[in-house]
């Protein structure tokens, strides 16, 4: 009997263990976009667990517990789930199933990779927050290692004009450059003037202070802090969309790519694109899997300089002699930004008060009223592919004033340009325009212009009064020559000819002749612009019904430092020059034995270069204070053991109105392959640092490969998961590759 | 039982990998450079969603041709030199995340005159995720290697070609060629089928060492002479190589 109740006792209890819920823990790969961290997970042969304090942790929650419940926040979103067991070690395990049911399409759990993936589109939880990758279009990508050159003296330029016209000889020159850590103008010409500015690019309240003597020998002070880089990122702007499942999508500027997603299962995308001031041409690029041909679509935003990012404060304020004035701007949202001025000129004060609206990233609308004018003035600008429109109405004492319309749209080889509005003339007088405009530019050289006007003029003296104008022209096209006949009729001649353009190298020519059938004479004009490397010549004549006109001009500039250089542009400009040279000694300085490689060819965003005869790339026009991202092309280094010691990408600071010489040295670089060996774990988890930089990452045999400088670094060996730094090794590189064996037991610190 | 799952393991990760989204592509397909320009690049894009890791590695050898199959052949060129031994390119490892690309330059330091190949070797594996209890010995043993294969032909001076044909088969539609190269100069070009004066077809082909060219010809020629006549423009190859590049003479076929 005992030994009965023995075997019962056993057997309930062998059945009881055999029941027993056995849950095998599984590491679980959580992967949002740009980053992966692994989270604690459990099988029991039937259902997945994970960790939901690890797991909300990880996606951006607040965690809490009420009782064997487990409650996520966020600012939006509350989430609760009932955790399997008791928590244990203040952790809850939370059933997969109930979590995908929660979150629907954000998440995706792959059980054969054991994988848990957040969608790119996914709104439950802010993925954005996320990411790891800092958004790039921030600030231009690449390290900056050519920062605002400043100097107590240096970057001095001249530029130079003389004009001669029917006004009679008038030359003029101004001067720039560096002086005393900021940039002083100086013009030379009728009127005398100087500015003396100092800038702080990067701060926040105050962005630049002027001085100096204005027109009528005014001396003023003004200071802002209006950011100064033109391109200054305003906002950001979604775009969503829907593809092919699993597509790749590229959001792409100059060039670069600024964001990039994979769409869900359904071939939905979100991508985040910076939208600057002025216009950014953003390309979207869709590459559906399985090798099937890229796709791509251009989109513009249209950003006005009038609006202020969200929650920003702009200032600019003056005071000079008998006259100041404060402008504020505040961004209240990211398209909509409140103005207000005030401004007291020799004793009269006036009041502005005003707004720009851009709901969209293609149209903006801003208003303002003047007081105590009582004067309002509404601009509306709308820039879509294929379709510009620019309206401006303004109205004083209650009644529209002034009226202007301008909107062009293209299509195909056809484009259409209206003008019209309503002016008001001295004397209560009003002028209504209209002026229709069609352009056809055929690919094969035919290009056709067909224009009408109608101007319709009323006034208290005079009845209404109408003329009608019109010209219409047919050409051809050739690759340096355009030829047009021409016959046109307005207020003043009715002509008949034909006009040409000829471009040439360094020369063009403008040429046209017919004749006046009002005044039965020929007309004619000749325009010559030939360009040199140190100057630029203008002339121009005219022979009409007033007679025969000419000017001639010419102008140039000079700059004085650093070295000694000779440009066409007659005004101050901002520019780089690039030298790529290969640094024999590595020091990082061109030396006099060492030449500019003239075939290493480099892209500059939003920008473009020239080769100049020393080799060296160089590039006019740049905007001041403006980051600018130089990317050598690496397939044009012909020496495959070269490397750009500033790396293959950076940017640089354009300097207000001097030259910036950057100087690149190509340096060689010794191989080092290595083997990690001993491994404890997976190697796709290793990273090798040389001297606690992050250089390489491990494949999956255990290799290595990376290159470096001759001389001692130090390697090390990090686990990215956990961070743990497993290994280092001194090693001293020479000439001649190297191969290094780094074993986790043997060498681990 | 150990054993058991480690098998299982070893079945398991190559089926998921081969679920894998790695596309690796090489631009160009093949290169041609000359003693003037000894030196360019080839461009590897991953199409993929999946990181790829990729080793390059110059093997002396050509593709060649039997009477019905056409394959690499390693450490054996015919005349051809091994350019192998005067190549520098860098880098010859690199991980490619998905829509990743890679440059890899090379340089060819002085050769002795004629053509000279390799074989640039490009094998890739898929990169996988981190998993992190995955065993480092499954971690690192086993995957699917793809290998892609770009001959690199240096040319230092130039000769004319040497060739010899014979037509192992023929059908109504088709012409076989093999063609046979006897000189240290390669020929890449057109290869056209004439008969009294009229073309019957035409096929573009790399003769390195022996190599099968299938012609598709617009009648059958029947049992009597036809002539080979040669030019230069293979597609791909730039007008620049085109010009340095020289066309055998004409070879008269009876069979």
């Amino acid at each position: 009997m005992r030994k009965w109740g023995l075997t019962s006792v056993l057997l309930v209890f062998a059945l009881r263990v055999a029941t027993a819920q056995v849950l095998m823990e599984v590491p679980l790969l959580l992967e949002v976009p740009g980053k992966e961290q692994m989270v604690r997970a459990w099988y029991d042969g039937e259902k997945f667990f994970v960790d939901g304090k690890e797991l909300f942790y990880a996606l951006g929650f607040t965690v809490q517990f009420q009782g064997a419940r487990l409650e996520a926040l966020d600012a939006h979103r509350h989430h609760a789930f009932t955790c399997a067991g008791l928590p244990q070690d203040n952790s809850c395990r939370i059933a997969l199933r109930d979590l995908l049911s929660s979150f629907g399409d954000a998440l995706y759990f792959d059980q054969d990779r054991l994988e848990l993936r957040a969608s790119s589109v996914a709104s439950t939880f802010d993925v954005r927050a996320l990411r790891a990758r800092t958004n790039t279009w921030v600030e231009v990508p690449g390290p900056h290692l050519f920062d605002r050159t400043r100097a107590l003296w240096g970057g001095l330029m001249a530029s130079w004009q003389v004009r001669h016209d029917a006004f009679g000889l008038r030359p003029y020159m101004r001067l720039t450059g560096s002086v005393l850590q900021g940039t002083v103008g100086i013009d030379i010409g009728d009127d005398h003037k100087w500015v003396y500015r100092y800038d702080r690019p990067r701060s926040k309240w105050l962005t630049q202070v002027e001085t100096g003597r204005y027109s009528n020998g005014i001396i003023g002070l003004s200071i802002t802090n209006v950011p100064l880089a033109r391109q200054h990122l305003q906002r950001v702007r979604t775009i969503q969309g829907r593809t092919a499942p699993h597509a790749l999508i590229q959001a792409v500027i100059s060039g670069e790519v600024v964001d990039q997603v994979q769409a869900d299962a359904d071939g939905r995308y979100e991508l985040q694109a910076p939208a600057w001031y002025g216009t950014t041409k953003l390309e979207v690029r869709t590459q559906p899997l399985g090798g099937l041909r890229a796709t791509s679509e251009m989109h513009y935003q249209l950003t006005p300089a009038s609006l202020v990012p969200h929650r920003k404060v702009y200032y600019s304020a003056y005071a000079r002699e008998e006259a100041y004035a404060l402008n504020l701007q505040y961004g209240v949202h990211e398209s909509l930004t409140l103005r207000g001025a005030w401004s007291q000129v020799q004793g009269r004060t006036e009041i502005s008060s005003g707004f720009t609206l851009s709901p969209v990233t293609f149209l903006a609308l801003s208003g303002q009223l003047d007081f105590p004018s009582t004067r309002w003035l509404t601009t509306l600008r709308m820039w879509r592919s294929g379709l510009h429109l620019n309206a401006y109405v303004d109205a004083q004492h209650g009644a529209f004033a002034n009226t202007n319309i301008t909107a062009s749209a293209g299509k195909g080889p056809f484009s259409l340009l209206l003008r019209g509005g309503q002016l008001v003339l001295v004397g209560r007088y009003r002028s209504l325009i209209l002026y229709p405009e069609i352009w056809l530019h055929y690919r094969t050289g035919l290009l056709m212009q067909a224009n009408w006007g109608l101007n319709r003029l009323r006034g208290p003296l005079v009845q209404a009064v109408t003329s009608q104008s019109w010209r219409f022209a047919v050409g051809w096209s050739f690759a340096r020559l355009r030829l047009i006949a021409y016959a046109q009729r307005d207020h003043v001649q009715e002509a008949y000819g034909a006009e040409g353009l000829l471009t040439l190298r360094h020369k063009s020519l403008s040429f046209s002749a017919g004749w006046d059938v009002n005044h039965q004479i020929p007309v004619a004009s000749l325009s010559v612009q030939i360009t040199s490397p140190f100057g630029r010549l203008f002339a121009h004549g005219q022979r009409n019904a007033h007679g025969i006109t000419h000017s001639q001009q010419a102008q140039g500039s000079v700059h004085l430092w650093p070295g000694l250089a000779l440009t066409p542009s007659g005004h101050q400009e901002s520019a780089a020059e690039l030298r790529i040279f290969e640094d024999l000694n590595g020091n990082g300085k061109q030396d006099a034995n060492e030449q500019i490689l003239p075939h290493i060819d480099a892209q500059l965003y939003q920008s473009g270069w020239t080769r100049l005869k020393t080799g060296a790339l160089y590039s006019a026009h740049l905007e001041p204070y403006q980051r600018y991202q130089v990317r050598i092309l690496e397939a044009s280094v012909r020496d495959p053991l070269l490397h750009p010691a500033t790396g293959w990408t950076f940017s640089f600071t354009a300097d207000p109105g001097r030259r910036k010489v950057i100087q690149v040295p190509m340096q060689p670089l010794v191989r080092v392959a290595g083997q990690v060996t001993a491994l404890d774990r997976a190697p796709l988890r290793l990273r090798v640092l040389v001297n606690g930089e992050e250089h390489a990452e491990v494949y999956r045999d255990g290799g290595f490969a990376l290159q470096a400088r001759p001389g001692r670094h130090t390697l090390t060996i990090m686990d990215v998961l956990d961070q743990e730094v497993l290994a280092e090794k001194i090693i001293e590189v020479g000439t001649a590759p190297l191969h290094v064996t780094i074993d986790l037991e043997q060498d681990r610190i | 039982m150990i054993r058991g799952l480690f098998v299982l393991l070893i079945i398991g990760i190559p089926v998921h990998e081969a679920r894998g989204q790695a596309a690796l592509s090489v631009t160009p397909a093949y290169a041609v450079i000359t003693d003037e320009a000894p030196y360019g690049a080839f461009t590897l894009y991953n199409a993929g969603t999946e990181g790829v890791e990729v080793t390059i590695s110059a093997r002396y050898g050509v593709i060649a041709s039997t009477d019905s199959t056409t394959a690499v052949v390693l450490d054996e060129a015919g005349q051809l030199g091994d350019l192998s031994r005067h190549l520098t390119f860098f880098p010859d490892r690199c991980i490619l995340p998905a829509g990743g690309e890679q440059v890899v330059r090379y340089r060819i330091n002085a050769a002795p005159e004629g053509g000279h190949i390799t074989l640039m070797h490009f094998a890739m594996q898929e990169r996988g995720a981190i998993v992190d209890g995955q065993v480092p010995a499954v971690a690192t043993g086993l995957s699917i290697v793809y290998n892609l294969v770009a001959p690199l032909v240096y040319l230092q001076g130039s000769g004319i070609p040497s060739l010899t044909a014979r037509v192992p088969e023929r059908t109504p539609n088709e012409l076989h060629l093999n063609l046979a190269s006897h000189s240290p100069w390669p020929f890449l070009g057109g290869i056209r089928i004439l008969q009294d004066g009229e073309q019957l077809g035409r096929a573009e082909a790399a003769v390195y060492t022996t190599r099968l060219v299938r012609v598709p010809i617009s009648r059958d020629p029947g049992k009597r002479r036809i002539q080979l006549q040669f030019d230069t423009a293979y597609t791909g190859l730039p007008r620049s190589i085109q010009r340095i590049l020289q066309a055998p003479s004409p070879i008269e076929l009876t069979w």
